[in-house]
């Protein structure tokens, strides 16, 4: 290639028609395997099982209902979780002495599987969208709050130095400098917050039995109505792929300004 | 000495005076759902401590170590091998990134359906779960090695199995590393739940059934367990990171 | 500034949510004139008698609006009834008989479900495989049968089968897994024998497999499997509304007991069991009553396996 050459967009589209590719393979592969019999097709329905049952759930008003359910809970609970990170995180962050003897608890308290909480969820709240709601803001607080003090950790002490020298308030601080500095990992934060979120909500529904897609997950398994199952395995799966690129999405809009997005990756 | 004081202080202070907090408030509880501290202390020393309670920590930490074994073994080989081809990539990318995508707690019913009950199928839980990020990171981590190091190693003829162990996976280990932390706090996520559901054996199996004959206290002191297995567990991965990473560390905290 | 747009949109969708949930709720619960009874049900067979006397009108003629819910399990249930959940829930006998001994408040207000008595032709049973030539209970000494949760009712009135059938019950090994699973296990070869509820059981029948004892039969003539429990506290705040849903679960048990056939027509509508499933398999017995002599049949075996402790009585479960 000749120097400044301009880049084609071939790579880009060529990607893209080999991942489009490789998905229809895998489709394939799932429906040839078990009408071949090299899988049971008794425990393992061809595609086009699944894919009918899928079509044939989502015209069920159970359905709506329950994704309905799923994204109330996670959403709901991620949004508490961040505002309890953020709340948390800034204070910390601003307050020295306060993180030297919290650093320990914070670490000791956050690889403490959330999952712990379900026997403990289920006799506070029983079958109920709290229980749910302790478990994913339980798990998403701690990747969020993480996320935020590695920002605020990050701030530039001359900039903070300087703010003090002109006399604004700690507050004032937290919020022009602080804040603008923490913001890009408050979203990354974010981003894997929304991600364990969506775990915990569907867990907590299978396990303890609320309403919503893990829920009917069971209910489709212990039915031995595989193609369902499978159908909405299929679901959650898609639920997962929206909230990472709609996290992304808002990643990419929100900092826009940040020099580490700008410089263009 | 001093110092040393000063530093403890600051690490246990708090800690101990929660623990102790929550030991004087629940002292009289008669809650049934919220028994006194000393109760589930009591409990976890005749449980957990006993032989009995023993081979169900072994039992799990055994399904969790095999899961994440194979799963970090897959993830390592696949990973250097998609990292480095461009065309693998972009067929097999996006697939993966749907499976990473997929909470892995509903693949429990349908591992339960494929491969019935018993270790296997945890096991496999276990593995699906774990394996993508790990596998997605050392993708990331191997496709990103700094391309004046693979021409240096280019021109002095390092190929093959040496340029893996010299070159690829130490440039890609800061990626590796953090994938196998994401990995390990799902590994233990579904280790706990995978036991909640046809088991016979396990830290979640046992937890779950106290629950179910409302045996409290013991259901807590399970809770308290698993704590501190996470804790445990987190600080042998801070110790592994620790020994590869600590050339990385020193280099971030120089820019 | 844009992260403040991001804060206060994102306070105010949350707000949104929330009192979106109230209202929801706070328009479901505003039942009229009707006494409001949170009612916490398993969506199996075994409860198709009071959501067929619901849709009948029973409850509303004894003043009572029943707002049904879905539970997953006994013990869930009572978990949730302890904690305010529900007024009264659907569970089995040994999961409250177990609470009650480790202090938890809980009264069987009503009988639920009761075995037909008749051998062979009950809706739990023993199941083996097509393949086994087991003739008899006695011969799964020391051999593994699979229930849906270990130490519940299942693997109580198992192990009282096989004594009966005069083998050796402590030598049996219980191993659990989720009903769905067990006849692959079985056919497999993973596990000898299952203790099967309906549906379960009349699918595997189906496909060729076969049971060797009708467990509850064996325990007890007659067996409570499940009554509607609720507590101490309830029934004592409630006290008039709790009469008038036993004077309602009567009446549907009469009823149910003598229209098997619209019993075998609601258990489709809510539950994933298919029409021609709920035509063929056998249903339970409706009766209001708690058999306490048969509750107290469970309780030897249920002290011998360490469930509950030795001065345990039945009586001290039931609503007077």
């Amino acid at each position: 290639m000749t120097p400044g050459a301009v880049q084609s967009k071939k790579p880009v589209a060529n990607a893209r028609v080999r991942g489009v590719t490789g998905f229809i393979a895998f489709l394939a592969i799932w429906e040839i395997l078990p009408d071949l019999g090299v899988l049971p097709a008794r425990y393992f329905p061809p595609f086009h099982e699944v894919f009918e049952a899928l079509a044939r759930i989502s015209q069920t008003q159970v359905f709506w209902h329950s994704v309905l359910y799923t994204t109330q809970a996670w959403f709901i609970g991620l949004a508490l979780a961040f505002l309890a990170a953020a709340l948390v995180g800034l204070i910390l962050g601003s307050i020295p002495v306060l993180w030297r003897y919290t650093e320990s608890t914070i670490e000791f308290l956050r690889p403490i599987p959330s999952v712990a909480l379900i026997p403990l969820a289920v006799l506070m709240f029983g079958i109920d969208i709290r229980s749910a709601l302790l478990l994913i803001v339980y798990a998403a607080f701690w990747q969020i709050l993480i996320q935020i003090l590695y920002g605020v950790k990050d701030v530039d002490p001359v900039a903070l130095d300087t703010a003090r020298v002109y006399g604004l308030t700690r507050w004032s601080r937290i919020r022009h400098v602080a804040w603008p500095t923490a913001l890009p990992y408050a979203i990354t934060g974010f981003r894997l917050g929304a991600s364990v979120a969506l775990v915990l909500a569907v867990t907590a529904e299978l396990v303890i039995g609320n309403p919503g897609i893990g829920h009917q997950v069971a209910l489709a398994q212990s039915a031995m109505a595989l193609p369902e199952m499978y159908a909405l395995v299929i679901v959650a799966g898609i639920m997962g792929v929206l909230v990472n690129v709609l996290a992304r999405a808002i990643e990419r809009r929100l900092l826009a300004w940040h020099p580490s997005v700008r410089s263009g990756k | 000495m001093y110092k040393f004081i000063c530093k403890a202080r600051t690490i246990f202070l708090l800690p101990i005076a929660l623990f102790a907090l929550w030991y004087f408030l629940s002292a009289d509880s008669h809650n049934f759902f919220f028994p006194p501290l000393r109760k589930i202390l009591g409990a976890f020393d005749q449980i957990w401590l006993t032989a009995t309670g023993t081979v169900d920590i072994v039992a799990s930490l055994e399904r969790l170590a095999i899961g994440f074994g194979i799963s970090l073994a897959f993830a390592l080989g696949a990973g250097v091998l998609l990292g480095s081809s461009k065309v693998l990539r972009d067929y097999l990318e996006p697939v993966f990134e749907f499976f990473r995508a997929i909470p892995p707690t509903v693949m429990i019913p349908v591992l339960l359906v494929i491969s019935g009950i018993g270790d296997a199928s945890k096991i496999a839980v276990i593995s699906f779960g774990c394996l993508w990020p790990m596998l997605l990171n050392t993708i990331e981590g191997v496709r990103a090695v700094d391309a004046v190091l693979k021409d240096t190693c280019d021109i002095y003829h390092i190929h093959g199995v040496s340029r893996l162990f010299v070159l690829t996976l130490p440039a890609a280990s800061p990626q590796i590393i953090t994938g196998m932390r994401t990995g390990l706090s799902i590994a233990i996520i579904l280790m706990v739940i995978s036991e909640m559901f046809a088991s016979r054996n396990g830290i979640g199996f046992a937890i779950i059934q106290f629950q179910r004959t409302f045996s409290i206290p013991e259901m807590w002191s399970g809770i308290l367990l698993l704590g501190l297995i996470g804790v445990l567990l987190s600080l042998v991965m801070r110790l592994i990171e620790r020994y590869f990473l600590s050339w990385y560390e020193g280099l971030r905290a120089r820019s | 500034m844009k992260s403040h747009i991001l804060i206060r949109s994102l306070v105010a969708t949350l707000g949104i949510c929330l009192s979106f949930t109230a209202v929801t709720s706070q328009a479901a619960s505003a039942g009229a004139k009707l006494e409001v009874a949170r009612v916490g049900l398993l969506p199996n067979a075994e409860t198709a008698a009071i959501r067929l006397g619901d849709q009948k009108g029973f409850f509303k003629d004894a003043g009572i609006d029943l707002k049904i819910t879905d539970t997953s399990s006994g013990a869930a249930a009572i978990t949730a009834l302890i904690a305010g959940q529900f007024d009264i829930v659907f569970a089995n006998t040994v999961s409250v008989m177990q609470g009650r001994d480790k202090g938890l408040p809980l009264v069987m207000v009503d009988a639920a479900s009761t075995s037909t008595g008749v051998d062979g032709k009950d809706f739990s049973a023993l199941v083996v495989s097509s393949k086994n030539t087991m003739k008899s209970a006695k011969e799964l000494s020391g051999k593994t049968i699979a229930s849906n949760t270990v130490k519940n009712i299942g693997e109580v009135t198992a192990r009282l089968s096989v004594a009966k059938a005069g083998g050796d019950a402590a030598s049996v090994k219980v191993v659990e897994m989720p009903f769905s699973n067990m006849e692959q296990a079985l056919e497999s070869g993973q596990i000898d024998a299952a203790w099967m509820v309906e549906p379960f059981n009349t699918t595997a029948k189906a496909h060729g497999l076969r049971d060797i004892a009708s467990n509850y039969v064996d325990t007890a003539p007659h067996l409570t499997a499940a009554a509607f429990v609720s507590t101490d506290n309830i029934i004592k705040s409630k006290a008039d509304m709790i009469k008038r849903f036993r004077a309602a679960i009567a009446k549907t048990a009469e009823y149910a007991n003598s229209h098997p056939k619209e019993i075998r027509e609601i258990i489709p509508t809510f539950t994933k069991i298919t029409p021609q499933i709920a035509n063929t398999f056998v249903i339970p017995r409706y009766d209001a009553e708690v058999n306490v002599a048969s509750l107290d049949a469970m309780l030897p075996e249920m002290k011998k396996l360490g469930m509950i402790s030795k001065d345990f009585k039945a009586e001290s479960v039931i609503y007077k």
